[in-house]
């Protein structure tokens, strides 16, 4: 299995690019790095890897006609992290994207936020910053 | 720190889309990704998880003002793998491009494909299905974003 590697430059001037190459592994990432940047005037300002997530186990992975059949159509499930009480931070808030929503998800402009289906995604989700959601805020329509 | 989970769908008429998120491991990943699946009436195509690398260990990271200065500017590398021989199969290509390039590695439209900072690349670089490359076909440069 081969990672992709995603590597962010910055030059003298302030001025962004980025290279993108396949990997054998993810030991092999830091030489490749430093052979990036010895190759190159610019400085590297983030790099990261990706790695395929296996599929044949998705069961349920068939598209289908029915109530909303084009993937540009998603439903917004939005989520918040739990309460960080007196502390007083502000909550952390994920929004994730369902393309080509099934019907029982939304059928209309919002949908039901106890769907069993949403709260079991709810527990896998996290927000940028690592906080795990804990409560569906919404489901809405979005096109 | 989370992983960002991308997940990639086909709709029955074939038009695909992407939803992207953060969760913490693999396993979560492919919880998400049957949530998903049962969320929706199009098809997982592909899902792949991304994670930051820790740069803090890479030497002498700065930006230079030299001969090359924008990161629009860039020198590509072409690596190949391996002849297949009777198996007859396409000789894989890899282009690395190499953005602010230093001038020891081009100074001009092509650069020299055995330089010492060039080989480095050879055998760490892939093709998407993991083949190896073992050659540098040639340097070139290229004016790109």
């Amino acid at each position: 299995m081969a990672f992709l590697l995603d590597v962010t430059f910055q030059d003298i001037n302030q001025l962004e690019s980025k290279s993108s190459m396949w990997i054998e592994d993810e030991a092999g990432a830091s030489d490749v790095l430093t052979a990036l940047k010895n190759a190159s005037n610019a400085k590297i300002l983030r790099a990261t890897l990706s790695t395929p997530v296996p599929l044949t186990t998705i069961t349920n992975n068939d598209a289908a006609a029915a109530n909303v059949e084009t993937a540009t159509s998603k439903a917004i499930i939005q989520m918040r992290g739990a309460d960080a009480g007196s502390s007083g931070e502000p909550f952390a808030h994920v929004r994730v994207g369902i393309p080509a929503p099934i019907g029982t998800l939304i059928n209309g402009l919002s949908g039901d936020i106890s769907n069993a289906e949403v709260q079991s995604l709810k527990t896998k989700v996290l927000s940028k910053t690592g906080v795990q959601m804990d409560v569906v805020e919404s489901i809405r329509y979005s096109r | 720190m989370g992983q960002k989970l991308t997940v990639n769908v086909k709709d029955v008429n074939g038009l695909n889309s992407k939803t992207d998120f953060w969760v913490n491991d693999t396993v979560a990943a492919l919880g998400a990704v049957q949530a998903i699946a049962n969320l929706s009436n199009a098809a997982v195509i592909s899902a792949y998880l991304t994670h930051e690398l820790d740069i803090s260990g890479i030497s002498n990271n700065v930006a230079v003002a030299a001969n090359v200065e924008t990161v629009a500017e860039k020198a590509k590398i072409r690596l190949s793998g391996p002849d297949e021989g009777s198996a007859g199969a396409t000789r894989l290509t890899v282009t690395v491009s190499i953005p602010a390039p230093v001038g020891t590695i081009i100074n001009a439209e092509t650069g020299a494909v055995n330089g010492a900072l060039v080989t480095p690349f050879i055998g760490k670089v892939t093709t998407y299905n993991c083949l190896t490359t073992d050659t540098v076909d040639k340097v070139y440069y290229s004016r790109s974003r």
